[in-house]
């Protein structure tokens, strides 16, 4: 299954997100912490008295972001790059089957991403013990939740934008499609719940990220791959250097693993399938099945709808009274414009020479 | 051998190819003829595998390419753009292919670089249009394949790498029983080096005859009547007009030859004479379509 020879393809394809990877991430973790722990000692040698209010702070989301971001990138790298410049004729021309092509690509992430993301949290916690932050009290377990945490949700946010890559026809449309659909559960379940409120049904939209599925909102994070991320955060607050400090991890309940698990299970075998019986006859379009056309149409018209009714809604009615005629006009006028739009950007063939 | 069997491809609801059948035996050069939009890239590029028929099979050495495509070890695929492996340098690409292909024979491959006096330090981005594609040539002979498909191989080069390349390409097939399958639309290269020419229409293969074949069934005859050309020769099937300046007629005869000069001569001309033919016009009178008589 392993081939020297893709692994040396995938590596000239994607140095670019490679090393976006490893630098992002050391800058995200490591260097940013090493900053924090300097300045929070520079604070303490200008003003001793300030002894008492130390405290140090980690959120995830930054983090979570910058790298769905870079993993968005780096899967688009992988598979939509070389079908914008054409290259698939080589690839596609090697003696090797489709479904290890597509393994060695996913591998190669797969590799690199835990490796940066190992390494990079093994510096931090080199960080924390050997600088001032051990001094004010930092526990360096924190990282390790947040290990426990990254590491199966950066895989399957890499997962997911290569299946992603399986359905686009180009680098463009893997991009736009990944940031879209990466983010789709919490878009689509805001519009679908104000949708429901514009008819007369409340639903729970509050999320509280201890205690999983009590409702709409918990659903709509868990379902959202980067957001749980967002969620995980560490404060530690120092009454006094070299004491116990108070502190305080915001960890996910550990049953939210379970979402990027569920997403691995289904978008990692639907890629190999997907790859197997690419149509490369397409590449360059929006998408690369003819057959997933109709439904996709569908679904982006239903949601420019539900957006533009729930922005002209708000629009016309007052704060109590929202408007249900003013609803559905703007919901016409959005999916009469996206049907326009989409109709063009389906025949179009977004091309690159390289 | 390369066997295509019963191929048909559809494209954005148009039939590019229909029923199309080709077997290519080791130790020769096929030559696929065809106008623009016929199909010939969408049929070599099922054959290298990259994309799929919707019906049909297209197999080398007995073994389903599509299905078992470890057999590509001894199939190699030149595609007409020059665009690809340009961000590599030569060596990277050595090295590349030489992890592919089991048989590449890298001595074989620098001592070609020498012979056509290729720089070997330097990024195919940097090669000119002419050097890539003799690049890519050298590159794809210098994998031992049995089977080496080109798309246009020779497209908007100078008539010295023209001939270099085809003169290469002849050296090689002599040197070892491979097979080779080339489009292009330059006839006369076509010409000068096939065995078997495979013409394509409208995504039917037209016919599959060696080059001598196609030549001994064609005849090209130029005629002048002294009035126009009679109805009696106009309204015959297998007879084609190529060109008509004045009472002057060009006509390709496919078929029935001897019968067909007999009839010609009957209508009493003031000329009747044979000219030699070319590929070109072969092609002109059976894919072009146009100028038929009747």
């Amino acid at each position: 299954m392993f081939h020297k020879a893709l692994w040396m393809r995938n590596q000239k394809l994607a140095s670019p997100a490679v090393w976006a990877v490893y630098l992002s991430l050391f800058f995200l973790l490591p260097f940013t912490m090493f900053g924090d722990a300097q300045s929070l000692h520079s604070q303490l040698e200008k003003f001793p008295q300030d002894e008492a209010y130390l405290s140090y702070s980690f959120q995830g989301m930054t983090t979570g972001l910058f790298l769905s971001i870079v993993l968005i990138g780096f899967a688009a790298l992988l598979i939509g790059l070389e079908r914008s410049t054409h290259s698939t004729d080589l690839t596609f021309s090697l003696p090797f089957k489709r479904k290890d092509i597509y393994l060695s690509k996913w591998m190669f992430g797969v590799v690199h991403i835990t490796t940066a993301l190992l390494v990079n949290l093994l510096l931090c916690m080199l960080v924390v013990r050997f600088t001032f932050l051990s001094e004010i009290g930092v526990d360096p377990s924190f990282l390790m939740k947040f290990m426990i945490l990254i590491i199966p949700y950066a895989i399957a946010i890499f997962t997911f934008c290569m299946f992603i890559g399986t359905i686009s026809g180009s680098i463009v449309s893997q991009f736009i499609l990944s940031s879209i659909f990466l983010f789709f559960p919490i878009g689509f379940f805001s519009l679908l719940g104000t949708f429901l409120m514009y008819h007369g049904i409340g639903v729970d939209m509050v999320h509280d990220i201890n205690s999983s599925l009590n409702s709409f909102g918990d659903f709509m994070i868990i379902a959202t791959l980067p957001a749980p991320i967002f969620e995980f955060s560490y404060y530690t607050d120092a009454m006094q250097l070299n004491s116990v400090a108070n502190d305080y991890t915001r960890m996910p309940s550990y049953l939210v693993l379970l979402s990027p698990l569920i997403y691995l299970a289904v978008t990692f075998p639907l890629g190999i399938w997907l790859f197997n019986r690419t149509k490369n006859e397409n590449n360059g379009r929006l998408l690369v099945f003819e057959k997933g056309k109709g439904f996709f149409s569908v679904g982006v018209i239903v949601c420019f709808a539900l957006a533009f009714g729930m922005i002209g809604g708000g629009l016309f009615g007052t704060y109590d009274t929202p408007s249900l005629i003013g609803y559905y006009i703007s919901a016409a006028i959005g999916g009469v414009l996206s049907y326009a739009v989409l109709r063009k950007l389906m025949n179009m063939r977004f091309k690159l020479s390289r | 051998m390369l066997k295509v069997s019963n191929v048909n491809k559809t494209i954005d609801g148009n039939q590019v190819l229909e029923n199309v059948d080709i077997t290519l035996q080791p130790g020769m050069i096929a030559g696929l003829v065809g106008r623009n939009g016929v199909g010939k890239s969408t049929l070599l590029r099922i054959i290298a595998g990259i994309l799929d028929p919707d019906e049909g099979e297209v197999s080398f050495n007995e073994i389903d390419i599509h299905k078992e495509p470890e057999i590509k070890q001894k199939i190699t695929y030149v595609p007409d753009s020059t665009e690809i492996l340009k961000s590599y340098n030569v060596k990277e690409i050595v090295k590349l292919y030489d992890a592919i292909y089991e048989d590449f024979d890298v001595m074989y491959f620098y001592s070609l670089m020498d012979r056509f006096k290729l720089p070997k330090n330097k990024k195919l981005r940097t090669y000119s249009k002419g050097m890539k594609a003799l690049f890519l040539m050298i590159l794809s002979f210098s994998t031992k394949a049995d089977l080496i498909i080109l798309d246009e191989p020779t497209n908007g080069l100078d008539p010295i790498v023209k001939r270099n390349i085809l003169q290469f390409i002849i050296e090689e097939v002599s040197e070892r029983q491979l097979s080779v399958l080339i489009s292009s639309h330059h006839l006369e290269e076509v010409e000068k080096m096939a065995d078997l020419l495979v013409m394509i229409k409208e995504g039917r293969i037209e016919s599959t005859t060696s080059i001598e074949e196609a030549k001994s069934s064609f005849r090209k005859v130029q005629v002048v009547y002294t009035h126009s050309l009679p109805e009696k020769i106009a309204h015959l099937h297998n007879v084609n007009i190529l060109s008509q300046t004045g009472r002057v007629y060009t006509l390709m005869i496919k078929g029935n030859i001897e019968e067909t000069i007999n009839k010609m001569q009957q209508e009493h001309p003031l000329l009747l004479e044979e000219l030699p033919m070319t590929l070109e016009d072969i092609f002109i009178s059976t894919l072009g379509g146009e100028s038929h008589v009747s």
